[in-house]
């Protein structure tokens, strides 16, 4: 029971710290795709955060939670969140790379660089 | 002496380089283009432009006017105000604004590191607009994170400012960390 604990309050610090760090880095950048990327990140750190939290506080103190009907583990509401999160940030991940992404064209240009010597 | 024949010397014996170009206003378009000129079709260099100052279809239309292969050049246009999701043609991508700092610095990384060549360019147009769009403290660390990446990537680097337009430490300071510093102005003379 205690390790338990001490995992979860361990992974809590962990959670909190990122989210520190990704707050800081936040702060650095200027408007743009990058710092909305971090955003995004954030809100999914967040809610697997506030579950971490909820299950921290739940193996410690052994309270019974029920959200509307929800009896058994509403914090997993957070989880789904934090996925549906997770699907926005690698849409957003996926519209940076065809934004800043120039493979194609570093090809196509070492193509024409070869061809003009 | 004109422009491409001052910049050749400044140059000479260079094989990576971060060369400051300040112009006078009247003399700033043929600069550039004659410095591109020079990199593109003379030395056969593909390389990244990154434009703060004029949108990217003036700038491949002066191309196409100079006979300056494009197809050559990735575009990072600053300056021209785009939707969301129109973002990027085939070799211009736009960032929207000169203040977003960090997409053009990732940009820049991103076009610079796609080309698979060992020669290639960084063309900065201009340090002028970033001041006029950001504070100065942000602007001389950006300069600065510029020229030591130029350095980091070995490549050629120009940067260009425009004369009595610029803040003279940031000019002073940048100067420090080029190669050579060439001034061309009146009548496309040096």
């Amino acid at each position: 029971m205690v390790s338990i604990a001490a995992i979860s309050i361990t992974t809590v610090i962990f959670g909190i710290g990122a989210l520190i760090l990704a707050s800081r880095a936040r702060k650095r950048l200027s408007p743009g795709s990058l710092r909305k990327y971090i955003d995004n990140f954030s809100v999914c750190l967040s809610f697997i955060v506030i579950f971490s939290l909820w299950q921290t506080v739940r193996s410690i103190t052994n309270i019974e939670v029920s959200l509307s009907g929800f009896s058994g583990y509403p914090e997993l509401i957070f989880i789904v969140f934090a996925y549906i999160g997770f699907i926005i940030a690698s849409y957003r991940a996926s519209k940076i790379s065809e934004e800043f992404g120039f493979i194609e064209e570093g090809k196509e240009i070492q193509r024409l660089v070869k061809k003009g010597k | 002496m004109g422009i491409k024949d001052k910049f050749k010397k400044e140059v000479k014996g260079l094989k990576d380089y971060i060369v400051l170009v300040t112009v006078d206003a009247k003399n700033y378009q043929k600069s550039n283009l004659e410095i591109l000129s020079l990199l593109v079709n003379e030395q056969n260099t593909p390389g990244v432009y990154v434009t703060l100052n004029k949108p990217f279809d003036v700038m491949e239309r002066l191309l196409k006017q100079n006979k300056i292969d494009s197809r050559l050049v990735i575009f990072i246009d600053g300056i021209t105000r785009v939707s969301e999701n129109k973002k990027r043609v085939k070799n211009c991508l736009f960032i929207g604004s000169p203040e977003k700092l960090s997409d053009i610095s990732v940009a820049m990384d991103q076009a610079v590191k796609a080309l698979p060549t060992k020669e290639k360019f960084i063309f900065f147009d201009s340090i002028n607009t970033l001041q006029v769009f950001n504070k100065p403290g942000t602007v001389a660390r950006f300069t600065y994170f510029l020229a030591s990446k130029i350095r980091e990537w070995k490549i050629k680097g120009i940067i260009i400012s425009i004369e009595n337009d610029s803040d003279e430490d940031l000019i002073n300071e940048l100067t420090q960390f080029c190669d050579a510093k060439i001034e061309l102005r009146g009548n496309g003379k040096t």
